[in-house]
């Protein structure tokens, strides 16, 4: 047991044997600088956004045999979302750190499926890997339509 | 939501540092059942194995060349795998992964890891001409107990280092 006096529990959620629909967000808490995070879902449409509304993000993923390279840049209002999750599993980890007072950058790594949950990896998955940027904001959500939903960060 | 004032509960459940050592031994990533999620530092030197203890493991592994000119893919669906196999390609030579996994249930658990690997001897401080970026995710059951991830290595050197952080929600 030991104990790290300076890091803080900022999202704890568990419903990968629950249904549910809604936002699941993380923030970096005043006087801290960084987050990190580890996510995972399934069986549901997982969208990523900024809770204020603004999020600028790049994400680029590879096919398991490399046979379909993927870029995806982006500059939206509101959530956006990766398109060829569909109803598959989602798994990543990564991290955000404040920049000013009020804005947020980061980057995570993981995979996701195009429609098997994580029992069955399937003949298809993605390789991802991404970065953000969350001008005014330090919260990252994500949006969970009729899935499962592991969400775990810490700020330190 | 409410949080957590501080992360006290941090629990240390692999914590071996024999790198520099010439060891044969294997060290398991088991998440206690008190708690959800488990981080960890894999890193050997030698020949690098893993299983599931006890249960089942399914996992798909990808590896790029550092140069990109291969790129093999660990099929897909591999089940059953309850003694220790070695990952293709890697022997004997230095590996390296972070990764994490949260539970599933009381008996499944999911992961993740990323790294690199060397295909020849050279120790940590000669990574060579050949090295291989590293990905894989997992999928650990047992029918009625806690599965764990083991590693091992079979003479060679190995240190491992896992926490678990997330207390087990009500």
């Amino acid at each position: 047991m030991s104990t790290v006096a300076h890091e803080k529990v900022v999202a704890q959620y568990r419903h990968m044997d629950t249904v549910v629909t809604g936002n699941y967000s993380l923030s970096i808490p005043d006087g801290l600088n960084r987050v990190r995070f580890t996510c995972a879902t399934t069986n549901c449409d997982a969208n990523w956004g900024s809770l204020s509304g603004v999020f600028t993000g790049a994400v680029n993923r590879v096919k398991h045999d490399g046979t379909s390279d993927y870029v995806h840049r982006s500059a939206v209002g509101g959530y956006t979302s990766i398109a060829g999750i569909g109803s598959g599993s989602l798994m990543l980890s990564g991290w955000m750190a404040r920049e000013g007072t009020n804005n947020a950058y980061g980057g995570w790594e993981g995979f996701f499926t195009a429609g098997n949950p994580l029992t069955y990896f399937g003949s298809d998955y993605y390789m991802l890997q991404g970065r953000f940027w969350l001008p005014g904001s330090t919260a990252l959500s994500f949006n969970i339509t009729n899935g499962n939903i592991d969400l775990y960060a810490v700020a330190d | 939501m409410s949080v957590d004032s501080t992360v006290d509960h941090a629990f240390t459940i692999v914590d071996i540092d024999h790198i520099e050592s010439t060891v044969t031994e294997s060290h398991t990533i088991q998440i206690p059942t008190d708690y959800d999620r488990a981080q960890f530092t894999v890193a050997t030197i030698g020949t690098p194995q893993v299983a599931s203890v006890p249960g089942t493991l399914e996992y798909a592994v990808n590896y790029k060349r550092y140069d990109g000119a291969t790129t093999y893919r660990h099929p897909a669906n591999v089940t059953n795998f309850i003694d220790f196999i070695p990952v293709p390609g890697m022997a004997p030579g230095c590996f390296n992964i972070h990764g994490w996994m949260h539970r599933n249930s009381a008996a499944a658990c999911h992961g993740f890891f990323s790294g690199y690997f060397t295909t020849g001897p050279g120790g940590l401080a000669g990574f060579g001409n050949n090295y291989y970026l590293f990905k894989g995710r997992f999928w650990l059951t047992a029918s009625n107990s806690n599965p764990g991830l083991s590693w091992k290595v079979n003479g060679g050197g190995i240190s491992v280092k896992a926490t678990a952080d997330m207390r087990r929600m009500p």
